[in-house]
C-alpha cells in the first residue's frame, strides 16, 4: 500500500537500518542454528554409538554366558540417559536377548537388519532415532545392541537457540531503531527544516524564514548555510524590488491624480465652456425679447451691444459712428425742442460714458413712424470690477402710448371727478331730502297716530260705559291701528338708521351681546319654560350696536315662534366656513315653509297672519341690511311646523392682545353711553 | 293769572297733544298749576316776562318746562338754548318732549342742557304713565335749586 519511495525520509532511514540489521541478523542466527544442530546431531549419533559399544563390550560375558538377566542388568544402567526409550540385545542369530524400556515393557522389536558390511547403523524415524550395533568379539560376531533414543535434547536445543537468537534479534533491532533515530536527527531532521522553508518561502513569498541550523560540520550543514545564504541574496533583491515597486507604484499614482485632475479641469472647463455658451445664448435670447430698449457703449463710445427693442425704437440699426453724431444720425431731440437734435452734452449715453447716471425722457424721430417715439431713458456708466467706467448702458421705453393714455386718462378722470361732484350733490340732495322725510315721518306722523290712538282711548276711557259695544269696540280697533301703524313707523326708522348708520367696526364678544339681549327679551319669555343653548362664540369684528340688533330681532322672532311651544328650545351655535365665522339661531316653533323663503328677508313681508303672530315685517329686512353691511349674509331653513334655523355671517375678529374686547369695561362703557339710541330702537323692535 | 304761581310750562304748537297732555296731567292731578303756550316765541316772553307776559312777576318761574321740539318762530332748541345759556333761568328743569326719535335732535337737546329728553309713546296709556312719573319726579321727588335765580337775575337786570 505504501511504497517505500513516498517514505519521508525519516520512515526510510530508520525501516532500511532496521531491515539491514535485521537481515543481518536471521542470516547469521539461521547459520548458527543449522551449523549447530547437525553438529548436536553427529554428537547425538556419537553419543548413542559410544553408548551401544559400551553396552555391547559389557554384555559380551552375558551373551557368551547366556545371562540375559545380567545383560538386563547392564541395560537397565541405561536408566542414566533419559533420552534413550529403548535398548535390547540380540543374539548373533538375531533373537532377543535382553530388553530395556525407559516406560512401559514391550516385546522386543524384531531385529533390523544390518548391511553386512558394516558393524552399525543409525536413522531416523518418527522423531527418533535408532542406533544397530554389532557386538564383536575376538572378531566374531557376539550379538547385536540395539539403542532407540527421542530426539528431545535436540529439540530443547532448538527451542533455546531459537529464544537466544530472537532475543538477539530483538536487542539489536532495538539497537538498530536508536541508531537510526540517532541518524535521522542528524540527517533527516535538518532536510525536513530545509524542505519546510524552501516551502513556506515558495508558498508565502516570505524570504526572511531561514532554515534550522544544525550543530554538524558535514555537506547538510553545508548545504543549509547555503541555503540560507541564498535566501538572504533573494531577501535583499526582493526588499529592493518591492521598494522599487512601491516607488513606481507611488509614482504611478501621482500620474493618475495628475492625469485625474488634468481631465477634471479639462471637464470644468467643458462645462464652464458651455455654461457660457448658454448663458450667452440666454443672454442674447434675453436682450432680443426685452421690450426695453438697452444699448451699450464701450469706453471709446464703440456701440458694443444694440438689441431687438432698440432697432425698432430707432428704426435703424447700430452705426459705427463717434457719440458726436448719434443725436444727428438717430434722430434724437428733447421733448420740448423737436428742432435740434441733442447735443453730444446732452446725449445720456455719452455722458454715462463719462460716468453720469441721466434719467429722462426724449423723442426720437423713427423714420418709419411719422409721429417719432417718445422714450423714457435710463442711463448709467458700466464699470469693470476694480470700478473704472468702461462704458455706458442706456435702457429705455416706448412710452409713446403711455403718455397718450396718461393724457387719456388725465382727461377722463377730470371728467369724472366733474361727474362725482355732480352725483355727489345729487346724492347729498337725495340724502337730504331722504332725512327730511325720515324726520317727517318720525315727528309729523307720528303725532296725529299719538292723537288718534289718545283721544280714542280718552273717549272709551270716558265715555265708554254710554256708548254701545258695537262702538267701543270700534274705538278698540281704531287704538289697535294706531298703535300697529306706531311700531310701523318706528321699525322701517329703525331700518332707515341702519341704512345710514356708520359701521364703526370693533373685535365685539358676541356672547356678551347675546347675553344683554336675553335679558332685554326677558318680559316676552315671563311664564314660559325655555332652553336657552348658547355657545361660546368667538370674538367677531363688528358693530356690536348693529350685531346686537340682530341677535334682539331674531332672538325675539325665536322666542315669539316657540311660543305655541310648551317647552322652547333656542340655540345658537356657530362654525367657520370660507374664512367666516357662520352663527346659526335655531329654534323649535312654527317654522315656516321654505317656498316663501325668497320673501323672508323683504320689507312688510310676513308669513303669518297678525292675529296669530304679531309683527311688521320688518325685523328680518332690518336683520339682512345690518349683516349685509357687514359683508356678510343671511338666510334661513325651516320647515312647517319643526321649526326655523336662521343663519349669518361674520368675519371672525383677529385676537388682538392688549387691545379689550367690545363688551369688556371699556367698551360696554361706549355702548352705554349710546344707551337712547339704542333704547328707543330696542323698544322699536320690541313694542 | 300773572300773579299765580305756575308750576309747568307746557310749550307745544299743537292742540292735539296740549289736550292730551293736559288729560294726561289731570289724571294724576298734576294738572293745576299748568300755563300753556303754542309757540318758542310765546315760551321766551313768558320765560323772561317780556312781551305779552311783560306784566308777569319774575319772582315766581315755572318749576318745569316741558318744551316740545318742532314750534313755530323760535324751536324748542332754541328756547331750550336761550334758557339754559341765561344765568337766571339756567337753573330751570326742562324737559324735551318730543315726537322725534332723531338721534340728532337728542343728542342737541342734550348737549343745550336738556335736563331730560323724552319720546311721547304712541301709545297714550305708556304716555299718561311717561306723564305721571316725570310729574312725580320733577315736581315732588326732586328738589330744585334753592336760590330765586330768575328773581335776582331779573331785579338785576331791570
Amino acid at each position: 500500500m505504501f511504497r517505500f519511495r513516498d517514505y519521508s525520509i525519516a520512515k526510510k532511514l530508520t525501516s532500511m537500518n532496521l531491515l539491514v540489521s535485521g537481515a543481518a541478523l536471521l542470516l547469521a542466527g539461521g547459520a548458527f542454528i543449522v551449523y549447530e544442530l547437525i553438529t548436536f546431531r553427529e554428537t547425538l549419533v556419537a553419543n548413542l554409538s559410544i553408548q551401544a559399544q559400551i553396552v555391547g563390550s559389557n554384555s559380551v560375558s552375558a551373551l557368551l554366558f547366556n545371562d540375559p538377566a545380567s545383560a538386563e542388568k547392564t541395560l537397565s544402567a541405561l536408566q542414566a540417559a533419559p533420552h534413550i526409550e529403548y535398548a535390547s540385545i540380540y543374539t548373533p542369530d538375531g533373537q532377543p536377548f535382553a530388553t530395556y524400556w525407559r516406560d512401559t515393557a514391550h516385546r522386543a522389536a524384531p531385529l533390523p537388519s544390518i548391511p553386512a558390511a558394516q558393524t552399525e547403523v543409525h536413522w531416523f524415524k518418527d522423531r527418533q532415532i535408532m542406533v544397530v550395533r554389532s557386538i564383536v568379539f575376538q572378531g566374531k560376531p557376539a550379538g547385536v545392541v540395539c539403542i532407540q533414543s527421542d530426539l528431545g535434547e535436540w529439540t530443547e536445543r532448538l527451542q533455546k537457540y531459537a529464544v537466544i537468537v530472537a532475543a538477539v534479534l530483538l536487542v539489536s533491532l532495538m539497537a538498530a531503531w536508536l541508531t537510526s533515530s540517532v541518524i535521522r536527527r542528524s540527517i533527516a531532521d535538518p532536510i525536513v527544516g530545509l524542505a519546510e522553508t524552501a516551502s513556506i518561502v515558495s508558498r508565502d513569498k516570505n524570504y526572511s524564514v531561514r532554515a534550522p541550523r544544525t550543530s554538524n560540520r558535514d555537506e547538510l550543514a553545508g548545504l543549509i548555510t547555503t541555503f540560507n545564504e541564498m535566501l538572504a541574496q533573494i531577501q535583499e533583491r526582493d526588499t529592493a524590488l518591492q521598494f522599487e515597486i512601491a516607488e513606481r507604484t507611488q509614482a504611478e499614482e501621482r500620474l493618475t491624480g495628475q492625469a485625474e485632475e488634468l481631465s477634471r479641469q479639462a471637464g470644468e472647463l467643458l462645462r464652464s465652456q458651455r455654461v457660457l455658451e448658454t448663458q450667452t445664448v440666454r443672454l442674447r435670447s434675453v436682450l432680443d425679447n426685452s421690450r426695453e430698449g438697452l444699448i451699450v457703449a464701450d469706453e471709446q463710445g464703440k456701440l458694443v451691444i444694440w438689441n431687438l427693442a432698440a432697432e425698432r425704437i430707432f428704426g435703424l440699426g447700430a452705426s459705427d459712428l463717434p457719440p458726436e453724431k448719434w443725436a444727428d444720425h438717430y434722430g434724437i431731440y428733447l421733448p420740448d425742442n423737436l428742432v435740434t437734435p441733442l447735443t453730444v452734452d446732452q446725449n445720456p449715453l455719452a455722458r454715462a460714458i463719462h460716468g453720469e447716471t441721466v434719467d429722462n425722457e426724449l423723442f426720437i424721430r423713427n423714420p418709419n413712424l411719422a409721429d417719432g417715439v417718445l422714450i423714457e431713458s435710463h442711463t448709467i456708466p458700466m464699470k469693470n470690477k476694480d470700478g473704472v467706467v468702461c462704458g455706458g448702458l442706456a435702457a429705455f421705453r416706448d412710452i409713446t402710448q403711455r403718455r397718450a393714455a396718461e393724457r387719456e386718462i388725465r382727461k377722463l378722470n377730470e371728467e369724472l371727478e366733474a361727474r362725482v361732484v355732480e352725483r355727489t350733490a345729487q346724492l347729498e340732495a337725495a340724502n337730504h331730502e331722504l332725512e327730511a322725510f325720515t324726520y317727517s315721518v318720525s315727528h309729523d306722523l307720528r303725532a296725529p297716530l299719538r292723537h288718534i290712538g289718545g283721544f280714542s282711548k280718552i273717549l272709551s276711557e270716558d265715555f265708554g260705559p254710554s256708548l254701545d259695544p258695537e262702538a267701543r269696540q270700534h274705538l278698540q280697533r281704531i287704538q289697535d291701528g294706531a298703535h300697529r301703524m306706531g311700531l310701523l313707523v318706528d321699525e322701517l326708522l329703525n331700518l332707515a338708521r341702519v341704512g345710514r348708520h356708520a359701521l364703526h367696526l370693533q373685535a365685539a364678544r358676541l356672547n356678551l351681546l347675546i347675553e344683554e339681549v336675553v335679558t332685554l327679551l326677558q318680559p316676552d319669555a315671563q311664564g314660559r319654560v325655555i332652553d336657552w343653548k348658547i355657545a361660546e362664540l368667538p370674538a367677531a369684528e363688528c358693530d356690536p350696536i348693529l350685531i346686537k340688533q340682530v341677535f334682539q330681532n331674531l332672538l325675539a322672532n325665536a322666542l315669539k315662534f316657540t311660543r305655541t311651544r310648551q317647552r322652547a328650545h333656542i340655540e345658537i351655535s356657530h362654525w367657520q366656513e370660507n374664512g367666516r365665522m357662520v352663527i346659526a339661531i335655531r329654534d323649535n316653533g312654527v317654522g315656516f315653509s321654505m317656498k316663501y323663503q325668497d320673501k323672508l328677508f323683504g320689507v312688510f313681508q310676513r308669513l303669518h297672519r297678525v292675529e296669530e303672530f304679531e309683527g311688521t315685517g320688518i325685523g328680518l329686512a332690518t336683520v339682512q341690511r345690518i349683516v349685509s353691511k357687514h359683508g356678510g349674509k343671511v338666510w334661513a331653513e325651516a320647515e312647517l311646523d319643526k321649526g326655523a334655523t336662521f343663519f349669518f355671517t361674520l368675519a371672525t375678529a383677529e385676537p388682538v392682545s392688549g387691545e379689550p374686547f367690545a363688551g369688556e369695561p371699556e367698551t360696554r362703557e361706549k355702548v352705554v353711553n349710546r344707551e337712547p339710541a339704542e333704547k328707543t330702537a330696542a323698544a322699536g323692535v320690541h313694542a | 293769572m300773572n300773579s299765580k304761581e305756575v308750576d309747568i310750562l307746557l310749550v307745544d304748537d299743537s292742540q292735539d297733544d296740549v289736550e292730551l297732555t293736559l288729560h294726561a296731567l289731570r289724571s294724576e292731578n298734576l294738572a293745576n298749576n299748568v300755563f300753556v303756550v303754542h309757540d318758542g316765541e310765546e315760551a321766551l316772553d313768558f320765560i323772561f316776562c317780556t312781551g305779552a307776559f311783560a306784566q308777569r312777576s319774575s319772582e315766581h318761574p315755572p318749576k318745569l318746562i316741558l318744551l316740545d321740539l318742532k314750534l313755530p318762530k323760535v324751536d324748542g332748541l332754541q328756547v331750550l338754548e336761550r334758557v339754559k345759556s341765561d344765568e337766571r333761568t339756567r337753573n330751570i328743569c326742562v324737559v324735551m318732549m318730543t315726537s322725534s326719535r332723531e338721534e340728532r335732535d337728542m343728542a342737541s337737546g342734550y348737549n343745550l342742557g336738556a335736563n331730560s329728553y323724552l319720546q311721547k309713546p304712541v301709545d297714550f296709556s305708556e304716555f299718561r304713565k311717561m306723564v305721571k312719573v316725570l310729574g312725580l319726579y320733577w315736581l315732588v321727588i326732586n328738589r330744585p335749586p334753592l336760590s330765586n335765580g330768575v328773581a335776582h337775575a331779573a331785579g338785576q337786570g331791570k
